[in-house]
């Protein structure tokens, strides 16, 4: 489904976030990218969402080479994978349902289909109840949750989280890796982040370790 | 393609509801927009009143003489012997000065002006219509015409209908000129609102860009934006000139009174309201989609 070859990303100011990184994710597959901090994996999981481009190398999604995709066809995948941001992006001048509902409105779905889709996601993380608060109003893992909805909002094929159980207690960590793992479960593959390996010991699924932008044989 | 249809209705809900939102700031714009655009309007109007004027006078060229006030029966007789018997009058017509005086009369403006006075301040006038249209021939007939012993004075109506509409071509010039550069204004206002727009929904743009907005997506709603903003002041403007030429018609009937072609001054004259709404409407969507290309450019974007 995903497969790097020789990419490399050098951001414009000269940094080096990855070097000739080659693997492959298939179809179906959970995959956890570890690594300490600065190592490279938000890097990684952008350019597998075409939200970066690779300096060098290629990266194939779906079949598709994203660095010879136009802007257009780039947007396109994108609408079809779900990305979990480390940094949570919610809009904070709307409510969580809203924030939900976003993907659906760039895809141009019916109101009704919206309504509908958008408590199911809220439900499936248990934030329903808070559907109409501003996410301000919101703890940090009900931040996280909201934007693990929008993630999944969609039904996209593809999941990606980076770090989403970044500065989460055990409990809430536990909680949202048993989401993502519920969804590895019915067919979704899923990439997910963490600087501690540690963290998802739970979790099944391989793991890459990154250093320095390149790939390591991981921890034992 | 229904998706599409519905993309396009909520970005126009949306626009209408942000402009609904800020409804000071959205008018203070549209009334702004709705002067640059009433000059070139009310010009256009006058243009074609103006084209109306020289198209509805009698095109056929004629010699209008007026005699001496004091010119007696006999030397009128004699004039309009001598002008019957030139070739190039077509016909000729008396036209007595007790006439004149009736007809002035009979309309409301001067009629009290006129009651006042003892003696008939007209002189008797003959109206000739030449057989030739030609300007060199019109020319030297007047100058003929202005000898004859008796005349006082010699017009040449269809020259005042000429220099008209060539004025009227010019003024036209003028008009389209002022449209053009007017039309620019309208351009940046819209462009100066949008780019403030995008500026301020800067993390919606990105956020919705990363989850796989398409350029086009990004730019919909604004592009919503410009249009109707700028078709809000082509309505401002059109109604505005409407306004305008309603009350100017009694003074441009006035002004028109003593000419066989009366003009009538009043919206029929602009140019089709739903094309000027359409017009500052196109020119708002161009200033939008040049400012939202560019600005959503200046930050970037994913990729
Ligand atoms: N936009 C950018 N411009 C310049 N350098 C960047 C940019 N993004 C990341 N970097 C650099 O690239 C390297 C890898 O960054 P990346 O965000 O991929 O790391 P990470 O493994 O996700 O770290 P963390 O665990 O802190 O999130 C870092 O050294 C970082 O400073
Ligand atoms: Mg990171």
């Amino acid at each position: 489904m995903i497969r790097f070859s020789g990419v490399s990303k050098r951001y414009p100011n000269g940094h080096d976030a990855l070097q000739s990184v080659d693997c492959d994710i298939a179809e179906g597959e959970m995959v956890v990218v570890t690594g300490r901090s600065g190592a490279g994996k938000s890097t990684l999981l952008r350019l597998s969402a075409g939200i970066e481009r690779a300096t060098s190398g290629s990266v194939v999604v779906r079949g598709q080479n994203l660095s010879t995709l136009r802007e257009s066809a780039l947007a396109a995948l994108r609408r079809n994978i779900g990305f979990v941001f480390q940094d949570h992006r919610l809009l904070f001048d709307r409510s969580v349902a809203e924030n939900v509902a976003l993907p659906l409105r760039i895809s141009g779905a019916t109101a009704a289909e919206e309504g509908r889709r958008v408590r199911a996601a809220l439900d499936k993380v248990g934030l329903l109840a808070r559907e109409r608060a501003m996410p301000i109003t919101l703890s940090g893992g009900e931040q996280q949750l909201a934007c693990i909805a929008r993630a999944i909002v969609n039904r996209p094929g593809l999941l990606i989280a980076d770090e989403p159980t970044g500065n989460l207690d055990a409990e809430s960590a536990g909680a949202i890796l048993g989401i993502f793992s519920a969804f590895h479960q019915v067919g979704v593959t899923v990439i997910l982040s963490a600087h501690d390996a540690m963290a998802f010991g739970a979790v099944g699924g391989r793991r890459i370790a990154l250093d320095a932008g390149r790939i390591v044989p991981p921890a034992p | 393609m229904k998706s599409w249809l519905r993309q396009h209705r909520r970005s126009a809900g949306d626009a209408v509801a942000r402009m609904g939102a800020q409804p000071a700031a959205t008018l203070a714009a549209a009334a702004v927009m709705a002067l640059a655009v009433l000059l070139p309007l009310l010009g256009s109007a006058i243009v074609q009143a103006a084209r109306q004027l020289s198209g509805g006078i009698d095109r056929d060229a004629t010699i209008t003489l007026y005699l001496a006030v004091s010119a007696t029966e006999e030397i009128a007789r004699q004039v309009g012997a001598q002008l019957k018997s030139n070739p190039a009058a077509a016909s000729v017509e008396f036209l007595p000065k007790a006439k004149a005086l009736e007809d002035l009369k009979s309309r409301d403006a001067w009629r009290d002006l006129l009651d006042g006075l003892e003696a008939n301040p007209l002189p008797d006038a003959f109206a000739v219509r030449l057989r030739s249209r030609d300007a060199g021939a019109l020319a030297s007939l007047r100058q003929e015409w202005g000898k004859l012993p008796g005349v006082e004075r010699v017009s040449a109506d269809s020259e005042w209908v000429e220099t008209v509409s060539r004025v009227a071509r010019f003024a036209e010039r003028l008009v389209w000129g002022a449209a053009l550069v007017l039309g620019l204004a309208v351009l940046a206002v819209v462009a100066q609102l949008t780019r403030m727009q995008v500026v301020m929904r800067r993390s919606e743009i990105e956020l919705s860009q990363l989850i796989g907005a398409s350029p086009t997506d990004v730019r919909r709603p604004f592009l919503w934006h410009g249009f109707l903003q700028g078709a809000l002041a082509g309505l401002f403007a059109w109604l505005a000139a409407a306004a305008i030429l309603l009350v100017m018609a009694d003074e441009v009937r006035a002004l028109t009174l003593s000419y066989a072609a009366e003009i009538a001054m009043d919206f029929r004259m602009l140019p089709g309201f739903i094309a000027v709404c359409a017009g500052t409407g196109a020119l708002g969507l161009g200033g939008a989609a040049l400012a939202v290309t560019r600005e959503v450019r200046r930050f970037g974007g994913p990729g």
